[in-house]
């Protein structure tokens, strides 16, 4: 096919032009579809505008049913459920240590020791296991690396939906590091199954306390240039400050939790104020923001990877020897019927596990408060009034991930 | 499959766990509600767990939200073969008092008060609990399906659920 088979009008050859002798003078070309006819009506004020389920900006499977006022978005309608496997009905025919492999996976897989952790918390309360010290202090520090790894990404993910792709690309550099420590001593990148009832699975590899001290302290010395490339740019700002800003008094009406509450300048950190653990006996700051706007959402995450770095290196510090994991924890436990419930700080907010035990060697019920869910359920509440490109930098700013929206 | 959970051997009661907070809420607690506060126990996750008729439902919800416990943790149910119990955690931000408030509620057919104005997160998770087992929250501002389709038949988190569309699988046990 050339270009002489097309039909007429569709390329331009110049040729209508250079009859006319019009080129060059900038006129406009012939409109295929005359005016008026497919212009909105005047009375139309709102647009619906779906985005998702499968879309960049959701970060995952999320539908968000926005109405639009202009360019101001002036109601949202979130739809989640697109990636619902029905983890608490799973863990129903689940012995008490299969449940571990669930629990990161089906959950908020980027932060998947935290919920490996919580999900422990909560089988020890209710089978009385104690774990042992150091067991507790290699917890800890996957944790907090796992954290860091957790908010790298939140972060850089905030950067690639503002434009910054290179920042995108230097957090991931950056987390790489850490995720190659964290597979080093569970054998796995993302979803880790490395905590046990009791403790943890493998003890450090030789050295490895030493690598994550040089890890760690090589993000930690990346980080002014982290700045420098985004936080302190210029167009950031103007993306960012004064929008979905939030008052203390209306972010303890929504439920706020974690960063977005932290951001308000609300210094509470289930890490500090309902300690679990042996988080109370390390010694770490609580970033807080002032307006809990996009940009001090971000702030905050980008000052606790600081802090998280303290825990670390102070964990790494005190590190006891012994076992790793508590004698006597049975293959098929039998807990006595009751309740348990624990709480944990995860880099999304609070997640907690809820068991039942009705004196079986299946989990009765299993409920899971998911952080990402109660930060979706409050999305509306922070984004109305602000334009479209901004929702994408607010759903960014809370950090849903869908499977601890959906489970 | 065995009655409700009581606590079991090895349980002490953690009294005094939260101090006065936990001993002032107790004592506002039968004052305030009454014949329509059946129980309470300390569970050993350090909650105070408060046990009330089904129809003191909000009343005891709004005592409870009056005495400060603003953060809002989760609503579930729980299918026993007779009844479900259906259960609200909260705690407070001041106090950092857990509490518990659980109702034995009928497997069908009962309409329980929605809590969505006393705590805003009530409102995705009462929808949750009317998705997966099926109890209707009445007064609640949009109460349909969250997790599921809305053209889903069933209650999946029933203990009697049957999927239909289940492949057969090994028994573990």
């Amino acid at each position: 096919m050339t270009r002489d088979d097309l039909p007429p009008g569709t390329v331009d050859t110049g040729e209508a032009a250079d009859a006319t002798g019009a080129a060059g003078t900038g006129t406009a070309p012939e409109r295929l579809i005359p005016e008026g006819e497919y212009a909105a009506p005047d009375d139309v004020q709102d647009f619906l505008i779906n985005i998702g389920p499968h879309h960049p900006g959701t970060h995952g499977v999320m539908r968000m049913v926005t109405r639009l006022d202009g360019e101001k978005v002036a109601g949202l309608d979130v739809r989640i459920g697109y990636m619902h496997r029905s983890l608490e009905k799973i863990v129903e025919n689940r012995s008490y240590h299969q449940v571990i492999a669930f629990t990161d996976r089906t959950t908020d897989y980027l932060a998947a020791m935290h919920n490996d952790w919580v999900y422990c918390l909560a089988a020890e309360k209710l089978m009385g296991i104690e774990v042992p010290e150091r067991a507790e202090h290699l917890r800890m520090i996957v944790g907090e690396i796992n954290r860091i790894t957790s908010h790298l990404m939140s972060v850089g993910a905030l950067g690639l939906d503002s434009g910054a792709t290179s920042y995108f690309l230097w957090c991931f550099n950056a987390r790489e590091r850490l995720v190659q420590l964290l597979e080093e001593i569970s054998g796995a990148r993302l979803t880790y199954v490395y905590l046990r009832l009791g403790g943890v699975i493998y003890d450090a590899p030789p050295g490895w306390t030493d690598r994550v001290r040089e890890g760690v302290r090589s993000v930690i010395d990346e980080l002014p240039s982290y700045r420098t490339l985004f936080h302190d740019n210029y167009i950031w700002h103007e993306r960012s400050k004064g929008i979905s800003t939030l008052s203390p008094d209306e972010a303890m009406r929504i439920g706020a939790q974690g960063p977005v509450l932290r951001s308000t300048g609300i210094r509470w950190d289930l890490r500090r104020d309902m300690p679990y653990s042996i988080y109370d006996r390390f010694d770490f700051d609580i970033p807080v923001g002032t307006t809990g706007d996009v940009y001090d959402r971000t702030e905050v995450r980008f000052q606790e990877i600081v802090e998280s770095a303290k825990i670390i290196h102070q964990a790494i510090e005190d590190m006891p020897t012994g076992p790793i994991l508590a004698k006597r924890v049975p293959r098929l436990p039998t807990p006595d019927p009751g309740e348990a419930y624990a709480r944990l700080e995860s880099p999304r907010g609070e997640i907690g596990c809820y068991l039942v035990s009705d004196g079986g060697m299946k989990p009765y019920r299993m409920k899971w408060r998911g952080a990402s869910f109660h930060n979706v359920a409050m999305l509306p509440a922070l984004s109305v009034g602000y334009t479209l490109s901004d929702l994408i930098n607010i759903v960014g700013t809370i950090d849903p991930v869908m499977g601890d929206v959906d489970r | 499959m065995s009655a409700a959970p009581v606590p079991g051997k090895g349980w002490q009661p953690s009294a005094g766990a939260h101090g006065e907070a936990r001993d002032g809420f107790v004592a506002a607690a039968r004052e305030r509600l009454g014949a329509a506060l059946v129980g309470y126990h300390d569970s050993r996750d350090g909650a105070v767990c408060l046990v009330t008729t089904a129809s003191g439902y909000r009343s005891a919800a709004e005592f409870v939200r009056s005495q400060g416990i603003d953060r809002f943790d989760f609503l579930t149910c729980l299918d026993w073969p007779a009844h479900f119990t259906l259960t609200l955690q909260a705690y407070s931000f001041d106090t950092r008092l857990v509490t518990r408030l659980s109702i034995r509620i009928p497997r069908d057919g009962f309409e329980v008060p929605t809590v969505t104005d006393l705590w805003f997160l009530a409102d995705w998770e009462e929808r949750e609990v009317f998705d997966l087992f099926g109890v209707v929250f009445a007064g609640h501002p949009d109460l349909k399906r969250i997790l599921n389709p809305e053209t889903w038949e069933g209650h999946p988190l029933r203990k009697d659920y049957v999927d239909h569309m289940d492949i057969k699988r090994p028994e573990y046990f």
